[in-house]
């Protein structure tokens, strides 16, 4: 349960989640997920909060406080505002028609967006924090333009490089293709966030979800279809893939500046590294902060 | 990713001022309790690690001296829970239940770790993420690879 309430000492708004802790009862074990059963304090909240706890960016949403009391879990984070993803659902489609000059505004707002996505990506990445659930609902947009990550809930400490992790993690559509095709425990590190924060870029300049895969497969194959399957797998992927993928259609890459229309150059050669298959070869937030598509004055004109 | 090792390393406590608690004349056998749990649920050596990080800090940070031994084998347990919560696959972590079968820990009762789990992450402010010495192995051995290939002299190592 998430409520938004107002501090009678500081007079800040805040927002509360509230988690309800089952009462521990042994063997009892289908409720484990949401409340630990007898584990404890709840695996997944505990990571939410340290983690949270340990960020301090103006572009990572900021807890305050977590009290916890008679089972009850309460995490106290600032309150920020709308999500990317009802933002973009609330515009209308004039906003994403090309030549118009609304679309103009969408293209600076998504640079100017996509500028703190990276900035808060960075920072978390920084300090070892992998996030593994970045997509356009865990931005949110405070009333000064400011984007705030959120979401924590999939994210994990890991300072150590490369090690076999869960595959359940990350929207399918916004999920790297080494985690779909990783088996059981696929071998992931910092560049599975890269991927899904150019999954974010493209549906902040389009206005809708750049792969829209019904299952892990179908998500491949929106994958492939646009960015070509990659003729030598083992090449492109550095690791084992499965066999199946050689059945899957030869498709040849699209063009990314068709699909993203209006974007610029610079615009589309970012995206294009954000998306590369090999995952040591994807751009970082660090570099992609660098790209030439983010240099100049860029500051928000009002329409 | 462009961790900064050195930096996280000097969040740690610093040892050198002077503090005498019990609790260093229990540490060792402490560490063998922790590193034995750890083996008996098969976890990482990394946690073993973080436990016994947190372990420390809690006891510094609420300055405890007790010198009831069981106490800390309680504490030791939760940051344990704590650790292999934060580090490994969820359905790895231990249940209390379980726990509670190891004989050091005889005699007290499973709301014990609940609520020790909770002191100690407000003693520790919930900083969890620290940089324990695994990490620091791993770092000087990359440093290692690095020079092979004569990138980088013995001035820049050290």
């Amino acid at each position: 349960m998430v409520v938004k309430c107002e501090s009678r000492v500081s007079g800040k708004v805040m927002v509360v989640k509230r988690i309800k802790k089952m009462p521990s009862v042994s063997g009892d074990a289908s409720d484990e997920d949401e409340a630990g059963a007898d584990q404890g304090f709840p695996v997944r909240y505990l990571r939410e909060a340290c983690l949270l706890r340990a960020c301090n960016h103006p572009n990572v949403m900021k807890l305050e406080f977590v009290t916890y009391h008679e089972g009850q879990i309460e995490l106290f984070s600032e309150f920020v505002g709308l999500n990317v993803e009802d933002y973009i659902s609330s515009l209308s489609d004039e906003y994403f028609t090309r030549n118009k000059q609304k679309h103009e505004w969408v293209l600076q707002l998504g640079r100017y967006f996509m500028k703190q996505v990276l900035k808060g990506i960075d920072y978390c990445h920084s300090i070892g924090i992998l996030l593994r659930d970045v997509k356009p609902r865990n931005f949110l947009i405070s009333s000064d333009g400011t984007l705030k990550l959120t979401g924590f809930v999939l994210a994990r400490f890991s300072l150590l490089p490369e090690e076999p992790l869960t595959q359940q993690v990350v929207t399918l559509s916004y999920r790297a293709p080494e985690i779909i095709l990783g088996g059981t425990y696929p071998v992931y590190t910092a560049p599975v966030d890269i991927w899904s924060a150019g999954c974010t870029f493209a549906e902040m300049i389009t206005g809708r979800t750049l792969f829209e895969g019904d299952s892990e497969i179908g998500q491949l194959l929106k994958i492939f279809k646009l960015l070509g399957t990659p003729s030598d797998c083992n090449k492109s992927f550095c690791f084992e893939v499965p066999s199946y993928i050689e059945l899957l259609p030869q498709w040849q890459p699209q063009s990314l500046s068709e699909r993203l229309e209006g974007l610029c150059d610079e615009g589309v050669d970012l995206l294009s590294r954000m998306l590369l298959y090999h995952p040591c070869s994807r751009i970082t937030a660090r570099d992609a902060l660098k790209h030439p598509y983010f240099q100049g004055d860029h500051s928000l004109m009002k329409t | 990713m462009f961790v900064d090792v050195d930096c996280a390393r000097k969040q740690e406590f610093d040892s050198s001022s002077e503090y005498s608690s019990p609790y260093f004349s229990y540490r060792r056998e402490i560490v063998q309790f922790v590193a034995k749990v750890c083996s008996k649920f098969k976890l990482k050596t990394l946690t073993i690690h973080y436990a016994m990080n947190y372990l420390d800090r809690f006891v510094r940070a609420i300055n405890m001296k007790s010198s009831d031994k069981s106490r800390y084998f309680v504490f030791a347990a939760a940051s344990l829970m704590i650790a292999a919560k934060f580090e490994e696959r969820p359905d790895h972590v231990p249940y209390v239940q379980e726990l509670f079968l190891l004989p050091e820990l005889r005699g007290f009762d499973h709301s014990e770790v609940s609520s020790s789990e909770l002191m100690i992450l407000k003693g520790l402010g919930w900083k969890l993420h620290v940089c324990t010495y695994v990490h620091m192995l791993d770092s000087h051995i990359s440093t290692g690879i690095c020079s092979t290939t004569e990138e980088a002299s013995v001035d820049d190592i050290s």
